[in-house]
């Protein structure tokens, strides 16, 4: 695990902090595709994940004393942002994409797929996606709608039309013996379960 | 690291507060899942149940790998993002010195004719080839260019349309002024937002300018005029600005680009050199 900001994303911030467009101009084509990836896992709509694409590099002009490098990597505050972002929209939107068995599996799909990530984190994010595929199918989509659609307890009670005990074990378990996977894999970095 | 803790689930820290309770919640919490009363109660109870606390930090550290195992739902862009395909190792200028070898072995069989016009045969596909090759090297590399140029060109203009995202958009073209010597393919576009003062500018058409110097943006009113910042010129004339007006735009009557000092200026120092009314 690195959580060290690299020297590029650092020298790119502090061009943007001088307001050197170039340096925008850079940052945007190096995560834009990132940033609307994760957009899209929570908005499902192509047109809205541009519109907080768009918006967050914005932000990231308007504002780049935001991220700090003491507290962890670029790309990291980036998709935190992304994702809050994302996630007010969907609310301000008054929406939720829709909760068919399709979509949770879909969720599931993409588990196997490709990160599109270059260093240690593209390994990091296979691994967690592995050890997530391992999970009960229950508690995988319960973590899944917590974290992806930002919903809460009551939130995915409601939705789902679970008791809130159950909806309240499902992912305390899941993510109990998630980090408890995780970290065991992270002392074994050999053995990657794939 | 994973932190083993043997705190019994049933703890309370000595002040009283129930922090199995807490424990239970600490998952959820990590990954934003718990109703506004328990993040709440969370925040309240933390310090008191360090090994609660602890344990959060695992949890931070596993809800951070969540931000990347999101599938690529969108591809890199062929334009902009696909490494330049690899050339063979052509090396045109290495090829005459293939064929000036091609009598010297022909000297050992100075009787057979035949060899000759082979040789000679030999040596102008040789040279034709290298001819070729010459060619698609220079056209393959000119291409290369062209589409680096071509994908910093629209890289510069997705960064200009980001102030649009939301609220009341306008826009006005810039075309060049008469009475200044500029190319006429000189143009600019100004996009703002009237909701949020912020907007961008994307130029084409300028002539590059030299280190000393710089293209500034004006706003114009009643002979005032207001800078709305400083933008340099790639090698293409292609330029973008990403502004935020101090003042409404919409109280102002026009809008200029003049060449100024590197550093930008008070006042415009030379004519504009497109020019647009708002």
């Amino acid at each position: 695990m690195t959580n060290h900001p690299s020297p590029e994303d650092i020298e790119l911030i502090q061009r943007i902090k001088q307001r050197d467009q170039n340096a925008l101009v850079e940052i945007h084509g190096r995560y834009r595709n990132l940033v609307y990836n994760m957009a899209m896992q929570v908005l499902k709509n192509a047109s809205s994940s541009e519109e907080v694409t768009q918006d967050i590099f914005f932000q990231v002009w308007r504002w780049p004393e935001k991220w700090d490098p003491e507290k962890g990597r670029f790309t990291s505050w980036l998709l935190t942002v992304t994702r809050y972002t994302a996630i007010d929209r969907l609310r301000r939107e008054n929406r939720q994409p829709p909760l068919s068995p399709h979509s949770l599996d879909h969720l599931a799909e993409f588990l196997a797929k490709k990160s599109p990530f270059e260093d240690v984190r593209r390994d990091n994010g296979r691994l967690l996606r592995a050890l997530i595929k391992e999970l009960p199918k229950e508690q995988r989509d319960i973590i899944m709608l917590a974290y992806f659609r930002g919903m809460t307890h009551t939130e995915i009670a409601e939705q789902t039309h679970l008791p809130m005990g159950t909806v309240k074990s499902r992912i305390r378990l899941g993510l109990q013996k998630l980090k408890e996977a995780w970290f065991e894999a992270m002392e074994q970095p050999s053995t990657e379960p794939e | 690291m994973s932190t083993k803790r043997n705190t019994p689930f049933n703890s309370s820290s000595p002040n009283g507060v129930n922090c199995a309770q807490l424990r239970e919640l600490i998952p959820a919490y990590s990954i934003g899942a718990t109703d506004p009363q328990e993040t709440a109660l969370v925040e309240s109870m933390l310090e008191y149940c360090p090994d609660a606390a602890a344990e959060l930090t695992d949890y931070l550290v596993l809800a951070d790998e969540f931000l990347y195992i999101v599938p690529p739902t969108r591809e890199t862009h062929p334009p902009l993002d696909v490494p330049m395909p690899k050339l063979p190792p052509v090396k045109p200028t290495h090829e005459p010195a293939k064929i000036a070898q091609a009598p010297i072995i022909l000297k050992n069989r100075p009787n057979n004719g035949r060899l000759w016009v082979i040789a000679a045969a030999a040596a102008i596909t040789l040279v034709l080839f290298g001819g070729i090759n010459f060619y698609w090297f220079d056209q393959v590399t000119q291409l290369q260019g062209d589409q680096q140029a071509m994908a910093t060109q629209l890289a510069t203009a997705q960064v200009a349309m980001l102030p649009i995202n939301a609220g009341e958009v306008h826009h006005r073209d810039l075309l060049p002024n008469q009475e200044v010597n500029v190319s006429t393919n000189a143009h600019a576009t100004m996009i703002w937002n009237s909701a949020r003062e912020v907007g961008s500018l994307y130029v084409t058409g300028l002539p590059p300018l030299t280190a000393d110097k710089t293209y500034q943006l004006w706003i114009v009113r009643d002979g005032e005029s207001v800078s709305l910042g400083v933008f340099r010129v790639d090698d293409t004339g292609t330029g973008t600005l990403v502004f935020e007006s101090p003042e409404p735009i919409e109280d102002f009557q026009h809008i200029g680009v003049s060449e100024e000092p590197n550093t930008g200026s008070p006042v415009p120092t030379t004519p504009h050199l497109v020019i647009g009314n708002i």
